[in-house]
Order: C-alpha cells, then sequence, then structure tokens
C-alpha cells in the first residue's frame, strides 16, 4: 500500500456514528439547561445566611448555658425600661417577620409578564 | 384597485435556498440568545467530536461522557471564540483536553498504567478477522498507540492541516508530522501482515 492509498483511505473512512440520545444530551445540558428563577448570587447569600443562622442558633443553645433564655430577657428588660414593655416571644415574631419582609421585598422573584389583552 | 390588482404580476415563487450560515454567523447568533443557532453547530460537529472522543477514550460511554462536557464547556467559553478562527480546532482542542483529563483521571485511579489495547487486540489474527478494509483499517488505528492513533484520527478529521492538528494537541509541528510519519508506517505494516494472514488463510 503506498502513502497516498493509505492517506485516501484514511480520510474515506467513514466516521463512527454518534448515539442516538447524544444530541438531546448536549442541548440539554447546554441551551436547553434550566435556568435559575433567581439569580445566583442571592440563592448562595440566601444559604450561608441561613447556614450561619442554624451554626450561631447552635452556639448559644449548646454552648451556653441558658444563653438563650438570658438574652431574651435581657432585651425584653431593656425595652422595659424604656417604657416599651412587650412580651419577649410577641417581640421576637414582630422582628423575625419584618426583617423577613424586608427581605423578601429585595429579592427578584420571577414575574408573570402580562401579555396585551390580558 | 382592480386595475392595480390585474396589473400585478402572478405570483412566480422562486424558491432560493438560503446559503448555511457560516460557524462565525451561528456562533454569534448563538451568543445573542438563539438557542437554535448553537443546536445547529452542534448538529454540524457532533459526529466529528463523538468520533475524536471514541478514538481517545476507546469506551463508547466515556467519549460520550467527553463529548457532552467539551461541548458543555465550549457553550460556556463561547463568548472567548475569537471571530475568524476555526470552531472544529476550537472544539477539537477542548473535546481533546477533557479526553486527557479523564484519562489522567481513570489513570490515577486506578493507580497503574494504562493498558494499550494495541496487546490485546494488535495481531495480525485478530485484525484479519475484521471483514473490510475499512474495519481492518479501523482494527488497525485502534491499534496504535495513543500518541499515534490521536494523530491519525485528526488527520482523518481535518485533512492536511498540519497546523490545525498541531493546534488542537498543543505539539509543535515537526513532532505532529513524526507522529504521522511513524503511524502511518505502523498502519501500513499493520494492513500488510493482516492481508498475509488473509492470504494464508484458506
Amino acid at each position: 500500500m503506498t502513502d497516498d492509498e493509505l492517506e485516501r483511505a484514511l480520510i474515506a473512512l467513514p466516521l463512527e456514528e454518534p448515539p442516538a440520545d447524544l444530541r438531546r444530551r448536549i442541548l440539554v445540558s447546554t441551551v436547553y439547561r434550566p435556568r435559575l428563577a433567581v439569580p445566583a448570587w442571592e440563592v448562595w447569600t440566601a444559604g450561608t445566611l441561613s447556614a450561619l443562622v442554624v451554626w450561631l442558633a447552635y452556639l448559644v443553645l449548646t454552648g451556653i448555658p441558658r444563653a438563650g433564655r438570658d438574652a431574651v430577657h435581657a432585651l425584653a428588660a431593656s425595652l422595659d425600661h424604656l417604657g416599651l414593655a412587650v412580651g419577649a416571644p410577641t417581640l421576637l415574631w414582630t422582628i423575625l417577620g419584618i426583617s423577613s419582609a424586608v427581605w423578601i421585598s429585595q429579592l427578584s422573584l420571577p414575574r408573570r409578564e402580562l401579555r396585551p389583552g390580558q | 384597485m382592480a386595475v392595480a390588482i390585474l396589473a400585478e404580476p402572478r405570483s412566480v415563487r422562486h424558491i432560493v435556498e438560503a446559503p448555511p450560515l457560516t460557524d462565525d454567523e451561528l456562533i454569534r447568533a448563538a451568543l445573542a440568545g438563539r438557542a437554535e443557532a448553537f443546536g445547529t453547530l452542534v448538529e454540524r460537529y457532533e459526529r466529528a467530536v463523538y468520533h475524536l472522543a471514541l478514538r481517545t477514550m476507546r469506551d463508547v460511554e466515556e467519549a460520550k461522557d467527553a463529548t457532552q462536557e467539551g461541548f458543555f464547556k465550549a457553550y460556556r467559553a463561547l463568548h472567548t471564540f475569537r471571530p475568524g478562527a476555526k470552531f472544529s480546532t476550537w472544539i477539537f482542542t477542548i473535546v481533546y483536553r477533557v479526553c486527557c483529563d479523564r484519562l489522567a483521571r481513570r489513570k490515577r485511579f486506578s493507580g497503574d498504567e494504562l493498558p494499550d489495547r494495541a496487546d490485546g487486540t494488535a495481531g495480525p489474527e485478530a485484525i484479519a478477522e475484521q471483514a473490510d478494509d475499512a474495519r481492518r483499517l479501523r482494527a488497525a488505528i485502534e491499534a496504535l498507540p495513543e500518541k499515534y492513533r490521536v494523530v491519525v484520527t485528526l488527520f482523518h478529521l481535518q485533512g492536511k492541516q498540519y497546523e490545525e492538528i498541531a493546534a488542537v494537541l498543543d505539539l509543535p509541528l515537526g513532532t505532529v508530522k513524526t507522529h504521522l510519519f511513524r503511524a502511518k508506517e505502523l498502519l501500513r505494516k499493520a494492513l500488510d501482515d493482516t492481508a498475509h494472514a488473509h492470504k494464508e488463510t484458506p
């Protein structure tokens, strides 16, 4: 077999047939990959903050004896002192609610687009 | 009004096939968010890329995964593609690197050198079992050591564009030519051996 014959045979060699589902797999992992409804940084921030809160709560509840109760009492006592006597659970729930509302209002949640005529 | 309508030439449809978009145009369209443009690129290069991955990995499942990963990396890095460069060279380079990484990982996990399949099926008897010339040639390529097999595969895909082959493999041009020369010698010898084996078989 000459060099030319071998080169011709090489170039004429049929390519391997790709598996039937390969193109679908490629497209699903690229252009048709589902996008996150919220920006990635918000997901990371929320996740990090949640982990931090859980970790701090764990530290407080396990590390320092009666730390949680003492903290709530101290806060309630200081508010009492200021003349804003509010029950500790009420106060905590109020703070939690306001914080959540502010935080949620800052998120760019997906919005349904209205079409003309709707 | 009626006159105007009558005066209009009857609808003569000129069916003109639009020329296929170039790779650069498809990339621009894909970057502009047109999913079907990237789909066309995949359709255009899927087979060649899979062929390269299969020749490098020598395993259908691994080749599928490497092809998918290669296109995924290309899609994410599409904005870095230099207009005017050859998309085939770019995607081959990406997929070849993916294959090299996978081979290195496989080698690391198995803890020893990868056996070159040349030992198992390289014998003239094994190759002689292949039915026709194309199969014999394919089997002979399979039996080549990796560095020669990849050069031959890229020569098969890209023809005599040695610079492109050198770019994909990140090798000097001279080395590519030497590898190709040596690979062709081995192929010729393997094919001659199988031809003799065929003749001797009653």
